[in-house]
């Protein structure tokens, strides 16, 4: 009988995903702009948050500078289109190894560091950047630029239409979410997981624990490239407050209000964070006040995030 | 009695003006349980470190299976046999008890750059992880995460991970540390079980538990090694009685 009282449990959470699976699907038959639109803004966040998580919650590297590599990814995209290069098979890989170049040597140095030095350098990277972004004139400076139109799909397929765009950005996202998913459960993401647990016993057991964070950095940047990539296409705007701290800090909101070394955690706080914010603001300009108490409570009366508190974590400890 | 597995000649470690490790020599021969003892402060934790390569000496030569690794670094050795049990408990505590034991077995598989295999599904690590609990005694305890493990259990562990990595020589530092005496024998238990298959340097603090099992004992007294011999020997000298065992036998 015992199996059959686990049963339940199980198809609880099928039910619960079947119907977001199911609410996903029914936002672009609906049509309404608006509501596509949010929906495909919170899955690329999903998407940058996730990648986020593999660094802090999984690797236990608190980064404060990850919008960088959304940014980065995001102005690929942008110049790339800006120079005639309207093709997504290409311009979104572009983004990936544009940002994984760069994480390679913002990542080496970095993670000479640890704790509050390692936010505070990856702070500082992420800043440079920004300025640097902020002096591009002829990709438009301070002001941003815009960019003509959306990318299109292996030669033809266009993204204008609002549904095929939310389609594409459902399917990249569950493909990341996949691919994060094997990924966490490897042996490598055994190793990830075992140096934020103890880094020194890592080491004594043979682990050369850098190279494993080292890997784990850039990886991260390049999916937060991906998503950044999508945002263009989404905004067909590029500004440097893509890359801003804020940003950054954004997306750890994200990450800690879900659930933090979890895969479904990040998106649900996406969901949650972008959502909550369009609610609240249409009731008061002033929503930060009512948001923020909010943030607090969860960090403070549920450790493991919305997710951990679906789990029922709270209770078992 | 053939060519020892650890052979450590003159070393000599100094931190200032104060000689930790003044000229020790010591061998483990294979199949042996060598016991290291001695008052608070003798020098044993130093002594452990120079062998497992954390600590460099000042002079002196450490051979392990006939090659000199005095210089080589800890990975190095860890890799070619040495088995390490630290003084303090060092697991990661939000793992369950099977994958800290999966983590050591990894260490051993080369590099772990490997992103999409699923670790826990792997047979012959799985078996081998089981074997290594059984053997500790924690068979049953493989799903319980290691922070919610007695203090016990939780050294149990420890010696689970370091046979996990198949070493040659175990390099025990006090593995009865902090335990009561069930705990204790409990440990005393696991090693007698061990001595079989295994080579052990024992630094322990408990006399009933290096009794119980030491070949030979050696007392290190500021940095010394002030006798050595086996245990008869050792319980009677009268050096070491007035030295280090006079107040606790209670017999002088």
């Amino acid at each position: 009988m015992k199996p059959l009282l686990a049963q339940p449990s199980t198809w609880t959470r099928v039910a619960v995903l079947a119907s977001v699976a199911g609410l996903l699907i029914l936002v672009p038959l609906w049509g309404q702009p608006f509501y596509v639109r949010l929906g495909s803004r919170v899955m690329i966040y999903a998407m940058a948050a996730l990648s986020l998580d593999l660094l802090v919650g999984y690797g236990g590297m608190v980064s404060l500078g990850h919008a960088a590599f959304f940014g980065v990814g995001a102005y690929t995209v942008g110049i790339l289109a800006y120079h005639g290069t309207m093709e997504g098979l290409v311009a979104w890989p572009a983004a990936m190894g544009a940002a994984a170049l760069l994480a390679l040597p913002i990542g080496a140095v970095s993670l000479r560091t640890s704790g509050a030095y390692f936010i505070m350098i990856t702070l500082a990277f992420a800043q440079m950047l920004y300025y640097l972004v902020f002096s591009l004139e002829g990709y438009g400076g301070s002001d941003g630029m815009p960019m003509a139109s959306r990318n299109v799909l292996a030669g033809g397929l266009g993204l204008d239409h609002p549904a095929g765009f939310y389609a594409l950005c459902a399917v990249l996202l569950a493909g990341v979410f996949a691919v994060c998913r094997r990924l966490v459960r490897s042996p490598f993401g055994l190793v990830v997981t075992g140096i934020r647990e103890n880094e020194r016993r890592m080491r004594s057991l043979g682990y050369a624990t850098y190279r494993y964070k080292l890997a784990c950095f850039v990886l991260s940047a390049a999916i937060a490239a991906l998503a950044g990539g999508l945002m263009a296409n989404q905004t067909l705007y590029l500004s440097p407050s893509l890359m801003h701290w804020t940003q950054s800090g954004h997306l750890l909101v994200m990450v800690i209000l879900g659930g933090m070394g979890t895969c479904t955690g990040p998106l649900l706080g996406a969901c949650a964070l972008l959502v909550g914010e369009e609610v609240l603001s249409s009731f008061t300009e002033h929503w930060m006040i009512i948001l923020g108490p909010l943030l607090i409570l969860v960090v403070l009366f549920a450790k493991g995030g919305l997710y951990g508190w679906l789990r029922g974590e709270g209770r078992d400890g | 009695m053939g060519e020892p597995l650890l052979e450590v000649r003159r070393l000599v470690k100094t931190f200032g003006a104060m000689t930790v490790t003044a000229s020790v020599d010591l061998t483990v021969h294979p199949g042996e349980i060598h016991a290291v003892i001695g008052p608070n402060g003798a020098g044993k934790t130093t002594l452990v470190a120079q062998i497992a390569g954390e600590l460099p000496p000042d002079s002196g030569s450490i051979r392990f299976k006939g090659k000199d690794v005095t210089r080589s670094p800890v990975h190095a050795r860890s890799r070619s046999g040495m088995g390490r049990l630290y003084q303090l408990t060092s697991l990661f505590p939000g793992f369950s008890a099977r994958d800290n034991v999966l983590l050591a077995l990894q260490a051993r598989n080369g590099h772990c750059f490997r992103f999409w295999k699923d670790a826990r599904r792997d047979d012959s690590l799985n078996a081998r992880a089981l074997e290594c609990l059984e053997l500790a005694g924690l068979a049953r305890a493989g799903d319980v995460r290691a922070e919610r493990l007695s203090h016990g259990e939780q050294r149990q562990l420890e010696v689970a991970m370091v046979m996990a990595g198949r070493p040659r020589l175990m390099l025990l530092d006090e593995p009865t540390a902090g335990m009561g005496a069930e705990e204790t024998s409990k440990m005393v238990g696991l090693l007698s079980r061990l001595r079989e298959s295994h080579s052990m340097l024992l630094v322990e603090h408990d006399l009933e538990a290096v009794y119980a099992l030491a070949d030979r004992i050696s007392v290190l007294v500021y940095g010394r090694v002030i006798a050595s011999g086996g245990v008869e020997e050792i319980r009677s000298d009268p050096d070491v009685r007035r030295a280090y065992l006079g107040e606790d036998e209670g017999e002088s």
